[in-house]
């Protein structure tokens, strides 16, 4: 609890983030970018390929709620890889 | 690794870590909703998803390895020897890879619990138990000294410390370590031969030669990992050596048995004698070495009793194959004598046999060179037979008030109703087991103590080997350190016990006593050391000088074995033996250790008598029939198997099976052997794993005793044969001549980056499974029962295929030689398998992998049809895992459901994640970047994998062996992984 504990202090989500905070409970965050147990992504190699996180997460920024920007279908994914060279062998995401 | 100081900072959520509430199974489509749990507060060594790894200490036997344990999420996933540990330099047995599935038992103890008046166990909450506990002891110390006594697993430096200081303070001296292989008689023939009542070290890598009466150095015996590696190193440098590496003289072969060149089946109980026959060979035909020359004086006539010639009819060993051994152990020098181990110490002259184990040592010039003195083993300190009396009797007689008992199994294997009955008679009994067991029956209090690899603590198996134990995830249940229990009580009984033990929490005792200032000490210097000691696993100096030891003359010793008192067999002799997975019982409960095969006889889930087919024929027993086993000492049924691993007249029975109905995984089956025992020797005080006059009868049904390798046997009988191989050591650098020039259909497969491959040797292969057991760990191999692996659907991705060739006998002495093969994928070139999957689910990949496609498989088995090798597996059912062992499995690799082929991809999460992480340093994958669980774990090394792109790679070089050669070779599937055939003297020209 840093910059909430002074920016926007009366909004309803941001009150009950603090008591949580207080009351030592983490917060169950509903996930929006869930992929299925059978595909393995690494961060990581995204990162290190100068993915930009908006590529897959859109402008977050903007947002007022985030949404998922893409369906993060296969299709989706292996276009991307095509196009940037990277490895389109099935075992890479799927093992 | 990461070091961790404080347990607080890694205070994990109930659930252990980072998950996320919503079922993930079967969420087909990524427009399913989940929750995330994110740490409160984020611990600062664990990165969600990413691997942490923690050392420690291995505690699933006293061996004493070093373990480097991969916890992910706060998870325990995979434990792996850790590479800077001298006893096992990064390597671990099946047993020891099996501990991840013991943290996560069902069985495990929730949390204390206390015995109701109605005799039925009910929770209790720490503090209502510890001030139980501190009444109880308070009030037996007022009654008078020593009404305290403990049994307990092996502990050295702290725990030993601890508990030694908080009984002295209870004015008690009655602490007994104890373990089921005590190595008594091995003890008790060195203060004999040499003055030194202690275990002495082997060391198998600087023999040329071994000679074993029967221990079994590549299972259980001492420290097998070490050993296994030893041996193998000596297997390696005397591969064109035609005398062979290995002779093993004994009843019944072992696992280890089976690896030697040479099996002399004596007769059970005189292997002493075809010892002392070896010795006066040697002195005989004056071969002792030099450095012996100077008993040869008092062993001439000492010997001539025991001249091959004399011993042959009750031994049954030829005198020609007495002097052949004897010319072989003593041109081989230095060469290395071993005695009987457990499934060798019979009613008589099991010290004995020992004795004359190290005399053949002392003759070939071996003592200081592969066998030395003054290792320091903490064996040393357990408990003899005697000790444990002692405390029997004092408890029968109403002499002990409270007997604590710390992770000690006796009831298990002490083949005693004096036991018991001791037991019953206790008026107070404390375990701090962390899973009920045998011995728990008689608890009125239990105090569960966290599992190893949740405690801290330090464990040295020999001197200057230094481990320390570090908790490397958080503990599961409400368990509490034994060590912090002790304190606590110890200063809720009086001053004296309080002053004694001190106020420190157990971790701060441990901490303080490894850096040696006061447990407050904190910051800067002290908290660097520390974290770096974790980090290294502990403080490991080099090796002592060995102590010199000479030897005493022996020959009121040897007068005293009176060849006419070798026990008559009248019936059958049994060989009770430690089981490869199992140890002596203790590992029985862990599923893994159950499905994978018994390395001996391939059989899963269930006891068995071994018996010859001689024997079976006279009974009129066929495979899995049930016997009944009498013996002088109790009776048991059991299932019949036949091999002719054992002689007509002697039968085997593993440890392990008989355990106590409250195990799920390992109660209820088979029987326990050491029911059959008798309490202790007949010239000796030590403990007996053998007994005579053993009757069998037909009992009535016949018990579900799967056996694995039978599936191969119906599937490809014809080709068995051909798949393991071996060479004659003459030819073993003569490449063979290529049977049928490869011709192709369809172009080559291009491989533009990496092409992995693997290296396998057979010459170095023991059969030990930690292989299998590895890969059920790393996969998430599911565990399929009893009733699946006698219809052939277990999941296993490796099999040990265990060959047999006939080789012919050479002066008497049996050389058939047995190969043990691993078999997985071959990740062939041209795999049948790919050609037949309708769906493209299995497909050839850039980097030569046969890929699986889990979630494309629409299981038609048609790949597994079509694959030569057997190695693909079917999921005919959801197995699941029960809670909470689903905690253990890998997140890098998918859950299979039922419906989907699997197999072996070499570990393609561990090739990612080494080429990431490559990649992350901005460099090419270097050779031994990416090791498979199973060629990590190998304590053999007889697995190598790498990039047969690579010239210069490790497994490039193997791969051009001229004694390599592909399975099946004919099919011309051209796999990736290259056998290299075991060296087997006198085996016929032209290989097998």
């Amino acid at each position: 609890m840093g910059c909430h504990r002074y920016v926007l202090t009366s909004n309803p989500e941001i009150t009950k983030l603090r008591r949580a905070w207080d009351a030592g409970k983490t917060i169950e965050w509903v996930k929006v970018y869930a992929l299925p147990q059978f595909v393995r992504f690494n961060h990581g190699a995204h990162a290190l390929a100068s993915v930009s996180c908006d590529a897959c997460h859109g402008d977050v920024g903007s947002m007022n709620r985030v949404v998922r920007s893409t369906d993060l279908n296969m299709g989706w994914c292996v276009t991307c890889h095509r196009d940037r060279g990277a490895s389109i062998d099935c075992i890479a995401c799927h093992h | 690794m990461a070091g961790i100081d404080s347990i607080e900072r890694r205070r994990f959520l109930k659930v252990i870590g980072l998950t996320s509430s919503a079922a993930l199974f079967d969420q087909c489509s990524p427009t399913g909703s989940e929750n995330v749990i994110p740490y409160f507060v984020s611990p600062d060594d664990v990165t969600p998803g990413v691997g942490a790894y923690y050392a420690t200490i291995c505690r699933q036997c006293p061996a004493g390895c070093g373990m480097v344990v991969k916890t992910i999420n706060g998870r325990i996933t995979k434990a792996e020897g850790n590479p800077k540990h001298p006893i096992n330099q990064g390597r671990l047995c099946g047993r020891g890879q099996a501990a991840v599935q013991a943290v996560y038992n069902p069985d495990r103890f929730r949390q204390p619990l206390f015995r109701q008046q109605n005799g039925t166990m009910a929770p209790i909450s720490w503090p209502d138990a510890e001030t139980m506990l501190a009444d109880k002891l308070g009030e037996s110390k007022r009654r008078g000294p020593n009404r305290i006594a403990w049994i307990g697993e092996l502990q050295t430096d702290s725990l030993d410390e601890l508990t030694a200081i908080w009984l002295h303070a209870l004015h008690s001296d009655r602490r007994l370590f104890y373990e089921s292989f005590d190595y008594e008689p091995l003890r008790q023939a060195g203060a004999i031969a040499f003055g030194r009542a202690e275990v002495p070290r082997y060391l198998f890598d600087r023999a040329n030669f071994i000679m074993s009466f029967g221990a079994e150095f590549v299972e259980t015996w001492i420290s097998n990992v070490e050993f296994t590696a030893g041996y193998s190193t000596t297997r390696q440098r005397r591969i064109r050596d035609a005398s062979g590496t290995f002779a093993c003289v004994s009843p019944r072969r072992s696992l280890t048995g089976l690896n030697a060149d040479v099996w002399v089946p004596a007769r059970p109980g005189s292997e002493v004698l075809v010892a002392l026959a070896t010795a006066h060979a040697i002195v005989d035909q004056g071969l002792v070495h030099p450095s012996a020359g100077a008993h040869a004086g008092w062993l001439r006539p000492a010997l001539a009793r025991f001249a091959a010639g004399r011993t042959a009819a009750l031994t049954d060993v030829s005198p020609d194959s007495i002097g052949a051994l004897a010319r072989q152990f003593t041109a081989a020098a230095p060469s290395l004598a071993i005695g009987g181990g457990v499934g060798g110490t019979g009613l008589r002259h099991a010290a004995s046999l020992e004795i004359a184990a190290l005399l053949l040592n002392v003759l070939a010039g071996n003592v200081g060179e592969s066998l030395t003195y003054g290792a320091g083993y903490a064996l040393d300190r357990l408990a003899t037979r005697d000790d444990l009396d002692q405390l029997i009797q004092s408890t029968t007689r109403g002499d002990v008030d409270v007997l604590l008992v710390h992770k000690a199994n006796p009831v298990l294997t002490l083949p005693t109703t004096a036991l018991t009955s001791a037991l019953s008679h206790v008026p107070f009994v404390v375990s701090f087991a962390s899973g009920p067991d045998e011995t728990t029956d008689y608890a009125h209090l239990i105090l569960p103590d966290h599992h190893f690899l949740e405690a801290w603590g330090d464990y040295t198996p020999r001197a200057g080997v230094n481990g320390v134990m570090q908790p490397v995830a958080e503990r599961l249940f409400d368990t509490r350190a034994t060590g912090d229990v002790l304190i606590d009580v110890a200063n809720q009984i009086d001053d004296e016990c309080a002053r004694a033990c001190g106020h420190a929490a157990w971790r701060d005792y441990v901490r303080s006593r490894w850096l040696g200032d006061g447990a407050a000490a904190r910051g800067g210097e002290s908290d660097l050391r520390w974290s770096e000691t974790l980090r290294t696993g502990g403080r490991f100096a080099a090796d002592a000088a060995p102590a010199p030891v000479a030897l005493r003359d022996i020959s009121s010793t040897l007068n005293s074995i009176r060849p006419d008192e070798i026990e008559p067999i009248d019936g059958f002799a049994l060989v009770v033996s430690p089981s490869m997975h199992f140890y002596d019982g203790r590992s029985a409960n862990e599923s893994w250790l159950q499905e994978v095969p018994d390395p001996i006889t391939s059989t899963v889930w269930n006891g068995y008598v071994a018996l010859h087919p001689d024997a079976a024929g006279r009974l009129g027993v066929g495979e899995g029939d049930g016997v009944r086993v009498i013996s002088p000492y109790g009776r048991l049924e059991a299932a019949a198997h036949i091999t002719r691993d054992t002689r007509a007249d002697t039968i085997a029975m593993p440890l392990g099976y008989g355990r106590s109905p409250s195990l799920h995984v390992g109660g209820r089956r088979g029987a326990n052997p050491a029911a059959l025992l008798p309490p202790r020797a007949a010239d000796g005080a030590h403990a007996c794993w053998r007994i005579n006059g053993v009757r069998l009868e037909r009992a009535t049904g016949r018990v579900l005793l799967p056996v694995l390798d039978a599936t191969m046997t119906a599937a490809a009988e014809s080709t068995r044969q051909a798949l393991a191989t071996m060479v004659r050591p003459d030819r073993v650098d003569r490449p063979e001549a290529q049977p049928h020039p490869p011709v192709d259909f369809y172009p080559a497969h291009s491989h533009p980056e990496h092409r992995w491959g693997m290296a396998i040797d057979l010459n170095a292969c023991t059969g030990c499974h930690a292989c299998v057991v590895a890969c059920y760990g790393e996969n998430n191999i599911a565990v399929v029962g009893e009733q699946f692996c006698a219809q052939g659907r277990e999941m296993s991705w490796i099999r040990i295929e265990r060959q047999s060739h006939a080789v012919p006998a050479d002066r008497g002495l049996q050389r058939d030689a047995h190969v043990f093969m691993p078999m997985l994928c071959q990740q062939c070139d041209e795999a049948p398998c790919e050609s037949v999957c309708p769906v493209y689910a299995t497909y050839h990949n850039p980097e030569g992998l046969n890929a699986q496609v889990y979630v494309r498989c629409i299981g038609t088995r048609f790949c597994s049809n079509n694959c030569p090798y057997k190695v693909r597996r079917f999921n005919w059912a959801r197995y699941g895992w029960p809670a909470p062992l689903g905690e253990q499995l890998n997140p890098d690799v998918t859950v299979r459901s039922a419906g989907v082929m699997e197999k072996c991809t070499f570990c393609v999460q561990r090739i990612q994640a080494g080429k990431f992480e490559a990649k992350r340093e901005g460099r090419a994958v270097r050779d031994g970047d990416i090791t498979p669980a199973c060629a990590q774990t190998c304590p053999a090394d007889a697995i190598v994998f790498g990039d047969l792109h690579d010239p210069n790679s490790r497994v490039s070089r193997l791969s051009g062996a001229a004694r390599g050669y592909h399975a099946l070779e004919e099919l011309n599937t051209r796999p990736a992984i290259t056998y290299l055939r075991r060296s087997v003297p006198g085996a016929p020209d032209g290989g097998d």
